[in-house]
């Protein structure tokens, strides 16, 4: 169930993605926004988990080695985003083409994460009292 | 047009279940978060650069003692 709630945002990612052309922009801003809200959050609760010792010194070097291609990916794509907005005329279709394929680039490392997280019993819930 | 308010009933409350389920899964923050990326119409290269993320050896940072 847990891992369910936590594969929403790659659920609703591939949704944005096809979901329309004309949109482009807009999609990719909400998709990977999602995306970094959730990489947020589970970072927080595998630093909790491991200040708990509950997840050891190698599981911390594989989350954050993990964590660190994830960042560099989506850094990445934001970047990307930013070239293909500030790009002229002629050459939108160029760098749209460039950033489309970051984000692509940067939902592998993603999943790829996740499935770090998860080997590791981190689901993303809050670490901090919410209420 | 009743069919209309029951399709728009129907989707506002898939909304408030997302909603929900997102803060009791996540946190306040997170859901705020999520939220504010999704009412961005038309992104701007400044809008980008808030997703920005820091590595992931910044979480695991000891703080520093009292």
């Amino acid at each position: 169930m847990k891992r369910k709630l936590f594969n929403v945002v790659l659920v609703i990612f591939v949704v944005l993605m096809v979901a329309s052309c004309a949109n482009f922009n807009k999609n990719s801003y909400r998709g990977l926004g999602t995306m970094a809200v959730g990489y947020d959050v589970a970072m927080k609760s595998a630093a909790d988990l491991h200040a708990k010792g509950l997840i050891s010194d190698a599981g911390k070097q594989e989350i954050i080695k993990h964590g660190e291609s994830y960042a560099k990916g989506h850094n990445a794509a934001v970047k990307a985003f930013q070239d293909y907005l500030n790009a002229p005329a002629e050459q939108k279709e160029t760098m749209q083409g460039k950033a489309r394929v970051a984000m692509q680039a940067s939902l592998g490392f993603y999943s790829e994460l996740l499935s770090i997280l998860t080997k590791y019993g981190v689901y993303g819930e809050p670490v901090e009292p919410w209420f | 047009m009743a069919e209309d308010k029951d399709k728009s009933d129907t989707a506002e409350l898939i909304a408030v279940l997302a909603i929900v389920e997102l803060i009791l899964k996540h946190g306040i923050p997170a859901t705020i978060a999520i939220i504010t990326a999704w009412e961005v119409e038309e992104p701007t290269a400044e809008d980008w650069e808030t997703l920005k993320v820091k590595g992931p050896q910044e979480y695991f940072k000891t703080p520093p003692p009292a």
